[in-house]
């Protein structure tokens, strides 16, 4: 079986997340680099939020894979949210050299809903849409006081 | 310790009998001379103490020299001595003794017993000479022992009070729901300043803190090492979805950094930790507001008005960032 | 602490050294991020072995320095077309396999010893030591 296959792509509402639950093998990257960004196309989603929270190591390929899926769901016009870097990952991917410049990180999936929740600004038809309907990114209803 | 010492095996010595048989007089002159020698400070022990101490000593020393048949110190019949004297040695490098009242101390046992050994070798010179040696020797030992082992006592004392002030100097403080400070006092070296980064890392996850600030204040000197260490911990910081807040540059510190060409460009900086914390505020949504203006609000929202203000002056706040 | 051999052949032998570093750097009494930093080298080295020389092996072997320090030592080795410029290598930004380049001069930065040893068509030997 394909490894990329094991790792779940969810999508609520216009957002994408995918919780990376395991070590990852080179091919497992490509793989899913490769699904979300299809995901992306097909789903039309506005955001993907990257749950990295239980990963012990992150090495240059994975960073790598990170920027990139930032660098092209931003030509998409969605936006990606790295999700829960453990600090000792974040030690040593600033050793290793990489800053991860341009990916956009949250503490936990709280904060990252919390972040993509006020990015709703309308401009295509979809969005207009569920605008029309009071709901937000997450398909949920907008309470306005 | 492998039994090495067989020089001169199956020996007597006399100087055991002499431990033996005249113990109290050596105890009570080793006793006096220790209080009369001006080292003897009855705030770090007590003369009943001491007096055990040494009995203690005396005890196994004739024990030893008697199991070891003459051999030297390395003998594993002086093992419980060795023992007594490293317990004896640390004991006293906690209470603050110096290395030479740990070596006096023993050593001067040497001067007590030699004119005791000439007394019992009369008219025998040659085996007074022969068991002087021998015991002069030991005592030398057995004074190197107590100084070796006060020493790694002290080094260790040392080694744990630092470990434990490097575990004070990391508080990492909670100001705010979702605002950590990290006051940074003293000097830093590597080892501490990778301590507190990964204290402060920790912390964030612990209490999900999105913004943190590191205030050097307390901060003498900056190089380049503590610098880098600064960066990083504010890059990591980053890469975990949390912002960091320097602030308490001192003029001669920022000085210093531009000359040294280290690029803060990245970090957010405040003059003042009330600044920072003003900031951190801010980017969680929140601000400070007189008591006057809340009541005014209050009175405005009572009669019908909305408050667009504030949230105006919050949004403006942290678009300037 | 037995040392231990890891044949580097395929992609996956890559997670699997990492794994192995890791469960070898939490024995030895390394905290979180000196395993993350270990098991990150593995990956990095690994993976330069994989792809550059195609196989070779991976040696995890704890080290005690003269003064009592304890250590985990990393050797990769393999026989493959070996380094041209050893230099140009160690830059950040470097590399002729399309990668980032932070392999060889990021994990130097992970370590506190760092040693390579490459020549054209002879292969390369990567020593790297953590100390505790």
């Amino acid at each position: 079986m394909d490894g990329a296959q094991r790792i779940p792509i969810l999508k609520v509402g216009r957002v994408l997340l995918v919780p990376i639950q395991v070590d990852m093998d080179d091919q497992t990257v490509i793989g899913l680099q490769e699904r979300i960004l299809a995901e992306l196309e097909r789903t039309r989603a506005r955001g993907v939020l990257l749950d990295i929270s239980l990963l012990e190591m992150v090495d240059s390929f994975i960073g790598r894979m990170l920027s990139d899926i930032a660098a092209m769901a931003r030509i998409m016009d969605a936006r990606t949210v790295v999700v829960g870097m453990q600090p000792a990952v974040a030690i040593t991917l600033v050793e290793l050299g990489l800053e991860l410049r341009g990916v956009e990180t949250v503490l936990n999936v709280d904060e990252g809903i919390k972040l993509l929740r006020a990015e709703f600004d309308g401009g295509n038809e979809e969005d207009e849409a569920m605008r029309a309907e009071g709901l937000n990114l997450f398909g949920e209803s907008v309470h306005r006081a | 310790m492998p039994n090495k010492g067989v020089a001169q095996p199956e020996q007597t010595r006399r100087v055991v009998d002499l431990l033996a048989t005249r113990r109290d007089e050596i105890l009570n002159l080793w006793i006096k001379e220790r209080l009369e020698s001006g080292e003897f400070r009855d705030e770090l022990i007590s003369k009943k103490e001491l007096r055990q101490q040494s009995q203690q000593i005396v005890d196994m020393l004739a024990q030893a020299i008697k199991e070891s048949a003459g051999a030297d110190y390395d003998d594993a019949a002086f093992d419980e001595l060795r023992a007594l004297l490293n317990l004896i040695s640390h004991t006293r490098a906690v209470k603050g003794y110096t290395a030479r009242e740990n070596a006096t101390y023993v050593l001067s046992l040497r001067s007590i017993v030699r004119p005791m050994l000439l007394e019992e070798h009369a008219g025998n010179i040659e085996a007074f000479l022969d068991e002087l040696a021998y015991f002069a020797e030991l005592v030398d030992r057995l004074a190197l022992t107590m100084v070796e082992n006060f020493i790694r006592s002290r080094e260790e004392i040392i080694h744990q009070q630092r470990a434990d002030m490097m575990e004070l100097s990391t508080p990492v403080i909670k100001v705010w729901d979702k605002i950590l400070t990290l006051p940074i006092i003293g000097t830093l070296d590597s080892r501490r300043a990778q301590l507190m980064m990964e204290a402060l890392l920790q912390r964030i996850v612990e209490s999900g803190s999105t913004v943190a600030i590191l205030d050097i204040t307390g901060v003498r000197t900056m190089d380049t090492l503590v610098a880098n260490h600064l960066i990083k911990t504010v890059t990591a910081a980053r890469l975990m979805g949390a912002r960091c807040i320097l602030t308490g540059v001192s003029p001669a510190i920022a000085q210093t950094m531009v000359q040294l060409g280290i690029d803060l460009s990245q970090i957010t900086t405040r003059a003042q930790m009330s600044d920072g914390i003003r900031l951190a505020l801010e980017l969680v949504g929140r601000t400070v507001v007189p008591l006057s203006l809340v009541a005014h609000l209050r009175n405005g929202a009572a009669s019908g008005n909305k408050q667009p203000e504030i949230i105006a002056a919050t949004n403006n706040a942290e678009n300037k960032q | 602490m037995e040392s231990l051999s890891i044949a580097l052949e395929q992609e996956y032998d890559i997670v699997a050294a990492r794994g192995e570093v890791r469960r070898l750097a939490r024995a030895l009494g390394f905290g979180s991020v000196d395993q993350s930093r270990l098991a990150t080298v593995a990956s990095e080295l690994a993976r330069n072995v994989v792809k550059y020389a195609g196989r070779g092996r991976l040696i995890a072997q704890p080290v005690t320095d003269a003064g009592g320090r304890k250590g985990l030592r990393l050797v990769f080795e393999d026989s493959g077309p070996g380094i041209k410029d050893l230099a140009a290598a160690m830059r950040d930004g470097f590399s002729t396999g399309g990668g980032l380049g932070k392999g060889l001069p990021g994990s130097k930065r992970l370590v506190h010893e760092f040693q390579i040893e490459s020549a054209p068509d002879r292969g390369t030997r990567v020593s790297v030591v953590r100390w505790l």
